[in-house]
């Protein structure tokens, strides 16, 4: 397993496309600071129509709107469709189906390590919107956040921050589930990542659980950690992620052989 | 020649499934505009632009839908018909029939813009049929950026306009998305690129709202700034054509058009492509 880790990693990182997501997803929160904080000097964020003032221990959490929407919506399908199904489309996957390893391995060691590539993005994220904050926000030792009473100090806030980032890559995570079903069934990039917006898009239009979900990833977020979500939506989103996960795997062991 | 070499074009096109697909897909993009229509109508009045009624839900839903699903349907026409055949080496099999590479492509680009503009009436015809099945009937209606209720001629004539303009920017759009696909050498390339092309449109809308924060948003100022920008035209600036607002859209459209059209005819023609 271990293996087949070490050379999807080696060929996520060859490929130009990651490289060029990793610099956009290094500039981009530099580039929301410039623009939102230098240039057009907002100093406040809103949850649920309540201000809160930014400061260094709650910035990382308070830029994820704009960065929610480029990453669920563009950068992510792009990124999971070009690895999951371009390689099954040209053919260039049948030489790693020679090697004898169990076919559900090599799925599973596939998202292991586009999960892992993807928290390392996130956590490129934070801690350069940590480092923003400490240089340029005003500096404070008790920050509050939506719906919690007391003032947490730098090492809750810190806790607090790292849970809000954890929503966020599990929500980002599920579109891996509806690329790996949609790479699978039709192989084509293209479909993949038309496919999995098509989807986000129309499940937004049905459901507005689903909605809040995807579009106001931060809010639910708050929401979350507030403790006023409520909880069933989002563990029916991750239950109905484990099930596409699920097929997808089916669907990879049943047919990866005959459409790579 | 010319004529066959327009059918094969126009056959190679429809025997691809996807494309097939993309038509399906306005029928379900106008279910998904009928039922945000049916939500807003709910808490709007008939005199408010938001309410959908038999008169003007082709206008909001292609408002609505134009930015989004359009852009993508004519994204996939383009790297189906431009990126997977031009990349891929497909055309090398027709070139070996003595084709001629530049009626190739006025023939591929007639095709093109042919069923681009099939997909847009197609999207008109089902919506104006949802609308008379579902939508309440009217016998006036409230227009984009027009003050009180117009009559059914006004609203004929504001749908031509709008419709002409936004037929317009998807042809624009495509042949920017035609020069990407000749350039680049992998799919996700070409999707990358179209779709930062848009995310630059809406940082180029925003910057200009802020150079120009102390103007009116319809001023001529703002608005000639914004008609460079492919998107502000798809979400506004066709409605402020069908206004009567003003023709800088129009112009700006045709003048990019001509540009991309040109870049790509030179890529798609270029010499090295045959040897």
């Amino acid at each position: 397993m271990l293996r087949i880790i070490l050379s999807e990693f080696g060929r996520i990182f060859s490929k130009k496309s990651t490289k060029i997501i990793f610099l956009i997803t290094g500039l981009f929160p530099v580039l929301i600071f410039y623009f939102f904080q230098q240039r057009w000097g907002i100093d406040y964020y809103i949850v649920n129509g309540v201000n809160y003032s930014l400061n260094n221990l709650n910035y990382p959490v308070t830029q994820m709107l704009e960065y929610n929407f480029l990453f669920l919506f563009i950068i992510l399908p792009l990124f999971f469709s070009e690895s999951l199904s371009s390689e099954i489309d040209s053919g260039g996957y049948k030489m790693i189906l020679l090697r004898p390893f169990k076919k559900w391995k090599l799925l599973v060691g596939k998202w292991i390590v586009l999960m892992l590539t993807y928290f390392s993005m996130l956590l490129c994220v934070f801690l350069i919107n940590f480092l923003i904050g400490n240089l340029f926000l005003p500096h404070v030792k008790f920050t509050s956040y939506y719906n919690i009473n007391e003032n947490l100090n730098p090492f809750d806030s810190m806790v607090y921050n790292l849970k809000f980032y954890l929503i966020i890559l599990i929500v980002h995570l599920a579109v891996l589930s509806i690329i790996s079903f949609l790479s699978i069934a039709f192989k084509k990039t293209i479909i993949a990542f038309f496919g999995s917006i098509t989807l986000m898009i129309g499940g937004m239009y049905i459901s507005l659980p689903l909605q809040n979900i995807l579009f106001n990833t931060p809010d639910v977020a708050y929401s979350i950690l507030g403790g006023t979500y409520e909880l069933l939506n989002m563990l029916i989103f991750i239950l109905v992620s484990f099930s596409i996960f699920g097929v997808a795997l089916w669907m990879w062991n049943k047919r990866i052989g005959s459409i790579a | 020649m010319f004529k066959s070499l327009i059918i094969y074009e126009f056959e190679k096109f429809w025997f691809k499934k996807i494309n097939i697909v993309c038509l399906i897909a306005i029928l379900i993009v106008n279910f998904l505009s009928l039922k945000f229509a049916l939500q807003s109508n709910k808490a709007a009045e008939m005199t408010d632009i938001v309410f959908s009624s038999s008169l003007n839900f082709h206008i909001t839903s292609l408002q609505e839908m134009l930015l989004t699903a359009f852009n993508a349907i004519i994204i996939t026409f383009c790297i189906l018909s431009f990126h997977e055949e031009y990349r891929k080496g497909n055309l090398r099999m027709t070139f070996m029939r003595g084709i001629s590479i530049r009626k190739l492509y006025i023939a591929k680009s007639l095709v093109m813009n042919l069923n681009i503009l099939l997909t847009i009436l197609i999207h008109l015809i089902i919506s104006l049929l949802i609308a008379l099945i579902i939508l309440p009937k009217t016998s006036s209606s409230p227009l984009y950026f027009k003050e009180g209720l117009y009559t059914i001629s006004d609203v004929v004539f504001f749908s031509i306009r709008y419709y002409f303009l936004a037929y317009l920017s998807l042809l624009t759009f495509g042949s920017i998305i035609e020069v990407l696909s000749i350039k680049c050498k992998s799919v996700a390339g070409v999707l990358g690129l179209s779709l930062g092309f848009v995310f630059l449109n809406f940082i180029y809308i925003s910057y200009v709202s802020f150079l120009l924060k102390d103007y009116p948003i319809s001023d001529p100022m703002v608005l000639k700034y914004n008609s460079i920008s492919l998107v502000f035209v798809q979400a506004k600036g066709a409605a402020y054509f069908a206004a009567g607002f003003t023709d800088v859209f129009l112009y700006s459209m045709i003048i990019i058009y001509l540009i991309f059209k040109s870049l790509s005819y030179l890529a798609f023609t270029n010499k090295n492509y045959l040897e």
